[in-house]
């Protein structure tokens, strides 16, 4: 009882009932004294009212009602007859638009209770109209779940009533409402009768609405600009970073291995799955595939089938082209709305309607088949396991190959850029290849080779074009390691030629000489080459900054002519008078590929033979055939 | 040795360890594969333990827990942490004896092990002993990120402190600064906390005064300042609050300063009273004080096809854009050809550009006078003042509103435009005149704090008989004077506003203007803000969604917190069916857009992301979402006309729907803002001839195009200065008002209150670098000016600038740049070259003769 004496005698109470915790308290002190004495507090809310309308503080008035509104509708079902028929009188008095919100909230809660309070005898008149407006919701909760007569015709009284000021609001809803009305069918008839009545003069109100709605059709059609310019030209080079806001990720920079590193990683990925939550809840609510369904079979539809591939020659404006088709003539055509035109360039291969030859689509430039042709699909058996000794070489060609790929962070930490590109010369047979092919088993990225004869082609420009072709591949398939064998077919050193095919040879060199390091920056993609004839190569070519380490073959030292040995006779069967060791030490020059030689040799005697068991015999022979081999026949010691 | 490791005799043994031991430092490592002993050893390694396991304690004992621990980073498998568990029963000392790889592993099992132990309530006194033993080791050996990472982990921060010295500060600073964007709160703070403290105690006050901007600490600030005994230094952190907009008062308090001329000095360097005169003095170096007309910027020749004369414009539009154009392209430089030019002949045909101006016309007109004779109070109020006794009430507000522009982050002794426009609040009979003094109040002391400007507002804000527009506007000023401050009365007042305000008045565009003042006191403040969310949720539905997301967006500005970006990413995802009357229902998409831009501007890697998610937001949302798509490119990229952004604007500024293309028009202007960006500016004269039936476009062209070529290139909008460490708070406010305010195109910009473009005016600043010497005069000196390289966590002196170019100072930076002084015969005093840098000679400089 004091509280709420104190609250409203306040003066401050415009200020305490903005906040909303004291707000709080003035109504649960209202609500206290409602329970126990319904009358009491209601005269002394309309009390509390009438005070604050004399003092024509206009903003407080709307609160305080929201206030004792929010108390009455709690309390609503336990109180009086006579209090709810003032609290209806008050909504007419306060006329505040929030009210209203509550108002339809309430009216739906309570409707299908106290219909009876709609009826005369307790609503006021003037609140029909604004009553009636809300009722549609309440009327369908009404008629779905508890039909009942007294109700029904409460509500009927209400909206004819209303109908007499036009209430467009009313019809709005209606036609969600026909569900609601075939559920009704299966009432009595008496029910349909009265439900009819609802429903028919809102349905002549809506015949008259169309007419309305006509003449702004009409209206004058805005200038709308022109479809906006289209940008041809060159294509861009990344066509995905130019259409979109950035599809590559961005560079995390310290490369070093710590927690900053870490951090910005984890962000990136928080970024990523925010994104896929994203995109995950919208193909949900609108599956992106069946939208597109549709276009794609009408696109189909417009484009036939077959279609005839030819080439752009020139763009003459937004809607036209001049085009040649394989067959020789030149046609001046139309290209379809739908071609992407950024993607449109002078000498890009096209599709073209069959019959009209109008542009339908474009080829993406695909990847030259040779390129495809040297990409390592299937690892080599070579491991590093089956190379004897080389152990510097191996450890050289890892730190400037593979390192940089898999460890970048070590070579920032220290502050040096890696190696681009190693080279590897030395006699034939030192295990030049062998080595390329355990790179290739051991890594993970991708592995292109090429035998520096394939870069020679027949037509000008063809060659240049395949090492354009060959680098762009990788840069696309990063991280990318190039061998190319043999390269002493194409990177001999220069000089004036009169023959077209060696100034063709020579420029191939340019162009790997420009892609190796030249304008464009290479990123992951490291080079081996293999010669060996390294003083022949041009000295562009190997210089450092395109080939970072040349890494030399020499022959086999004892030491790893033994390994050697051991290698390739592990599966062999020996006799036990194998003695490896005297071939070991000899003075002769053997390379690897010459005691693998020597090896097959000795076998293929022993088969001769028809023994299961090589000998020592066999080995002293087969390494003197096959050293006769290597000096062509030469007698031993005739220059000596 | 291992067999003599199970022998008897206790000689034996410790002969045989030793043997291992030096075995195992000696072997070379490389970096491919394990050491040759640690390869043999490692068969052994379970023998070994066992031995371990058998030995009584002794020193020998020790010493194989030694090696075990070596060898146990060779048998690694995850989650043992072998090698710490050995190393704890081993010897606790020389931890650097067995290399850097080992220290590395160890750094990593601690972390891993006090993590575990922290959740088993363990004690971590052993670990924290070998802790103490390796940040040492790391410090001394370049790895300054790995002791953080260490230090971080098991959370003692403090030890850092006393490990840095004057090699290491920098980056271990640098690497601590970066680190705070992206750990979770009260984390972050703690390290910033200790970068301060390091650069305080080797006596870089610069840097720790940026740390405590950062931190946005007044105490720390004036700490900072009053530590600084130097007076050159003193005056270089002079410049730097000057240019950060905060007041100190040098008279009394923690920061007050004895000596009287110094206090003179540094009271007119913080109050920026120099700013004019050396903005001119650049100007007049870099020769372009030449007065530019629109058209000039126009360019009209240069378009090709269609020309947008005839009829068909409207020419009170085209008026008024070349109003704002000129304005906009000879800020601050005091002289123009349309506004302060003496009509030629006197005659009476001769009419003042002013006059040519329709109604509201005439408010922006006059006050464009404002923004050409910005920062200059001393010349620019007499021009202002005459238009303040004219009878055209919009001539007046105009008037009041350039006595803002001309006093915008410029604090006068007199300060005379709190005397000027107070007594215009109270006019009542005109809200034209009262919108002008409330917008030239919030200008003129944007981020001042001034407690007179909160007693003059919030009574306009709170009275409900004042006009919602009148209340939205002074709100607005409330934000801009008291940003990232939570200032209690102001948010009182608004609050109550908002409650107050009845459905129909809050359903107007000025509603919102009151939830982005109240969003703005709390810019940056993170959790301050939720109790104020709280009853932001109690509002009226129409605003209720409005105002919590602006105030959530505007607290975690700048913060990167990925869990509200989700939020505000599951908000833009809604398909809100709207229906004609019932737009609001999806108003709080547009801010949700912002403000996801808003949260993710402050470091690259988040703005990054941002846009990729903004590209997601184009393709799905509707078409409330689509609108704001290109404000938020714009706030992710202001003034740094980057390649994607701009792209991607000029394909939504072709959009069908004509809000988004106005928006992308807007954002073009941005992006570009004082940059004369040829390529933007060849694309703004494209577009000027593809609208050119649309009034209202083409006036947004036109508004871009002379953002773009804003002080004629000299000046920035970005809100980030100091290498983009530091954000100003009124710049962003202003920058948020405008974009804000672009949302609502049609009944802003488009209409009535273009005024409202005033806004970016704090967030207008010279993009130089100016040398002076001890005097305070200019010094030119050749500076490198390049690309800014990240240079965190690396190794070595490495490039902090890249394809840089060798110019004399004065020069201009442009977003991302940096520069580096190209001569070692002087010293700047402060570590960012950036602004006004203090240059002082270099005493062991030798001229070098050829």
């Amino acid at each position: 009882m004091v509280n709420y004496k104190v609250y409203l005698s306040n003066p401050g109470l415009d200020a305490f009932l903005m906040q909303p915790q004291l707000l709080q308290k003035a109504v649960a002190s209202f609500m206290e004294l409602a329970v126990t004495q319904p009358l009491v507090s209601l005269q002394a809310i309309e009390a509390a009212m009438n005070e604050r309308h004399g003092q024509a503080v206009a903003s407080t008035r709307p609160q305080f009602c929201w206030a004792a509104l929010t108390l009455a509708f709690t309390l609503y079902p336990t109180l009086h007859v006579q209090v709810r028929r003032q609290l209806h009188a008050w909504l007419e008095y306060s006329g505040h638009p929030r009210i209203s919100h509550l108002l339809a909230y309430w009216v739906a809660q309570l409707c299908q209770r106290y219909a009876t309070d709609l009826q005369d005898h307790i609503l006021p008149p003037a609140l029909k109209a604004l009553y009636a407006k809300k009722l549609w919701p309440a009327l369908r909760i009404l008629a779905c779940q508890q039909p009942s007569l007294e109700g029904l015709v409460a509500l009927e009284g209400l909206l004819t009533d209303a109908q007499a000021g036009s209430d467009e609001d009313l019809q709005t809803s209606k036609d969600q409402d026909t569900q609601v009305w075939h559920m009704l069918l299966d009432f009595p008839a008496w029910l349909q009768y009265a439900l009819h009545l609802l429903f028919c003069p809102s349905g002549a109100l809506d015949a008259t609405n169309p007419g309305e709605k006509k003449p702004e059709q009409e209206k004058k059609k805005k200038w709308e600009p022109p479809a906006p310019p289209p940008r041809v030209g060159r294509k861009q080079k990344r066509r995905d970073a130019a259409s979109g806001l950035g599809s590559k990720l961005p560079t995390v920079t310290p490369n070093a291995k710590c927690k900053l590193r870490l951090l910005k990683l984890e962000r990136i990925k928080d970024w990523l799955l925010m994104e896929e939550e994203f995109v995950q809840n919208q193909e949900r609510l609108k599956p992106q595939e069946e939208r597109n369904q549709e276009d794609r079979s009408k696109v189909d539809d417009l484009r036939g089938s077959p279609m005839n591939v030819g080439s752009l020659e020139e763009i003459i404006d937004e809607n036209h082209a001049i085009i040649s088709s394989s067959v020789g003539p030149e046609y001046y055509v139309n290209i379809l709305s739908f071609v992407d035109k950024t993607q449109l360039e002078p000498g890009c291969s096209i599709l073209l309607h069959n019959k009209v030859l109008s542009i339908v689509g474009i080829l993406q430039d695909e990847t030259d088949p040779m390129v495809s042709v040297m990409k390592v699909d299937k690892a080599p058996l070579e491991s590093y396991a089956d190379v004897g000794g080389l152990e510097q070489q191996i450890q050289e060609i890892k730190e400037a190959v593979e390192l940089p790929l898999t460890h970048p962070e070590l070579y920032e930490d220290i502050g040096i850029k890696p190696p681009k590109g190693v080279i590897l010369y030395g006699e034939p047979g030192t295990g030049k290849t062998l080595l390329a092919k355990a790179v290739a088993n051991s890594t993970a990225a991708t592995f292109l080779r090429v035998v520096g004869s394939e870069l020679i082609q027949k037509y000008l420009g063809d060659g240049p074009k395949l090492v354009r072709e060959l680098f762009r591949v990788a840069d696309e398939m990063a991280p990318t390691i190039v061998f190319i064998d043999e390269i002493d077919a194409i990177g001999t050193k220069r000089y004036e030629s009169q023959s077209g095919g060696e100034r063709e040879i020579q420029r191939t060199m340019l162009e790997l000489l420009n892609q190796m390091d030249g304008f464009d920056s290479m990123g992951d993609v490291k080079v081996i080459m293999a010669t060996n004839r390294i003083d022949s190569l041009d000295p562009a070519l190997i210089r450092p900054g395109r080939i970072d380490r040349k890494i030399e073959f020499p022959l086999p030292d004892t030491k790893t002519k033994r390994r050697i040995f051991g290698i390739h006779t592990s599966k062999m069967t020996l006799a036990d008078d194998v003695n490896l060791e005297e071939f070991v030490m000899a003075k002769d020059e053997l390379s690897g590929a010459d005691i693998k030689a020597v090896c097959t040799e000795s076998g293929l005697l022993a088969l001769r033979e028809r023994r299961m068991q090589v000998k020592h015999e066999d080995f002293k022979k087969a390494k003197e055939k096959v050293l006769y081999k290597k000096k062509e026949g030469v007698p031993e010691g005739l220059y000596m | 040795m291992v067999e003599r490791l199970a022998d008897a005799d206790s000689g034996v043994r410790s002969a045989a360890l030793n043997g291992i031991a030096s075995e195992i430092r000696s072997a070379t490592t490389s970096m491919t594969s394990v050491p040759k002993p640690l390869k043999f050893l490692r068969a052994h390694f379970d023998v070994l333990s066992k031995i371990f396991e058998s030995w009584p304690p002794s020193p020998d004992r020790l010493k194989l827990a030694d090696v075990l621990s070596v060898l146990a980073i060779t048998m690694h498998k995850e989650g043992e942490r072998q090698s710490l568990h050995f190393k704890l029963q081993g010897t606790v000392d020389d931890v650097g004896t067995w290399g850097h790889e080992y220290i590395r592993n160890l750094a990593g099992e601690i972390g891993g092990e006090y993590e575990a132990r922290r959740e088993a309530g363990a004690s971590t006194q052993d670990l924290m002993a070998l802790v103490a033993q390796i940040v040492p080791y790391h410090m001394s050996h370049n790895a300054e990120p790995e002791a953080v990472d260490l230090l971080l982990e098991v959370e003692q921060l403090d030890r850092l402190e006393e490990q840095v010295d004057e090699k290491n500060t920098a980056r271990t600073c640098l690497y601590l600064a970066s680190c705070c964007s992206y750990l979770p709160e009260a984390d972050d703070m703690a390290v910033l906390r200790t970068a301060y403290r390091i650069y305080m105690r080797m006596h870089k006050y610069f840097d720790a005064l940026r740390i405590a901007l950062k931190m946005n600490d007044r105490e720390l600030v004036e700490q900072t300042v009053a530590a600084c005994e130097e007076p050159l230094e003193k005056k270089q952190l002079g410049y730097l609050l000057g240019r950060h907009g905060v007041v100190l008062d040098f008279e009394d308090g923690s920061a007050a300063v004895q000596d009287d001329t110094l206090r003179e000095e540094l009271k007119a360097i913080t109050s920026n009273t120099t700013l004019s005169e050396l903005y001119l003095s650049l100007a007049r170096d870099l020769d372009v004080m030449e007065a530019k007309t629109p058209d000039e910027v126009y360019k009209m020749h240069l378009v090709e096809g269609r020309t947008p004369t005839g009829p068909v414009v409207d020419s009170a539009r085209q008026n008024l854009a070349s109003t704002f154009v000129n304005a906009f392209v000879n800020a601050g430089f005091g002289q123009d050809k349309l506004m302060t030019a003496v009509p030629e002949g006197e005659g009476s045909d001769a009419v003042h550009w002013i006059f040519k101006n329709k109604d509201h016309g005439k408010l922006s007109a006059t006050a464009s006078l404002g923004m050409i004779t910005m920062w200059d109070v001393g010349g620019g109020l007499p021009q202002v003042d005459k238009y303040l006794y004219s009878k055209d009430s919009h001539v007046v507000a105009g008037a009041l509103l350039a006595v803002g522009l001309v006093n915008c982050g410029v604090q006068d002794e007199c300060d005379p435009a709190y005397a000027l426009l107070y007594e215009s609040v109270d006019k009542k009979d005109d809200p034209t005149v009262r919108i002008g003094a409330i917008m030239g109040l919030g200008l003129a002391y944007a981020g001042t704090q001034k407690e007179e400007v909160q007693e003059l507002l919030a009574p306009l804000v709170t009275d409900a008989d004042v006009s919602i527009e009148v209340a939205g506007f002074a709100a607005l000023s409330l934000g801009l004077v008291f940003p990232s401050t939570c200032h209690a009365e102001s948010v009182e007042a608004i609050l109550q506003a908002l409650m107050m305000r009845s459905e129909s008045e809050l359903a107007e565009p000025f509603a919102k203007y009151l939830c982005l003042g109240l969003a703005l006191l709390f810019l940056g403040k993170q959790d301050a803000v939720e109790a104020t969310l709280e009853v932001a949720k109690t509002l009226n539905e129409r605003i209720s969604r409005y105002a919590q997301v602006t105030l959530e967006t505007a607290a975690y500005a700048g913060t990167g917190d990925v869990l509200k970006v989700q939020h505000l990413l599951a908000l833009c995802g809604e398909h809100i069916e709207v229906e004609e009357g019932s737009e609001w229902k999806a108003a709080h998409q547009g801010p949700a857009v912002i403000g996801i831009a808003l949260i993710a501007m402050a470091e690259d890697l988040g703005a990054a992301m941002a846009h990729r998610a903004l590209e997601h937001l184009l393709q799905y949302g509707e078409a409330a979402v689509r609108r704001s798509v290109p404000l938020a490119l714009a706030l992710l990229n202001v003034s740094k006309p980057s390649m994607t952004a701009m792209d991607a604007l000029s394909r939504l500024s072709h959009d069908h729907d004509t809000e988004v293309a106005q928006n992308a028009l807007i954002a073009l202007g941005i992006i570009g803002a004082g940059t004369n960006n040829a390529r933007l500016a060849g694309m703004l004269r494209g577009l000027s001839s593809y609208y050119y039936k649309e009034p209202t476009l083409l006036f947004l062209v036109r508004l871009a195009q002379g953002l773009v070529h804003m002080g004629k290139g000299l000046l920035t909008l970005s809100p980030y200065h100091t290498d983009g460490q530091l954000v100003s708070g009124t710049a962003l406010a202003g920058l948020l008002i405008v974009l804000h305010a672009c949302l609502d195109m049609k009944a802003t910009i488009g209409g009535k209150h273009h005024a409202m473009l005033y806004f970016l005016t704090p967030a207008m600043k010279p993009r130089m670098l100016m040398t002076v010497d001890e005097e305070g005069k200019l010094l030119p000196v050749p500076v490198r000016v390049g690309q800014a390289v990240d240079v965190v966590a690396q190794a070595g002196r490495p490039k902090t600038v890249t394809g840089f170019q060798t110019h004399t100072t004065p020069v201009l930076l442009s977003v991302g740049e940096r520069a580096e002084l190209g001569t070692q015969k002087y010293i700047p005093l402060s570590s960012v070259l950036e602004g006004i840098v203090i240059l002082k000679p270099n005493p062991d400089y030798v001229e070098v003769h050829e």
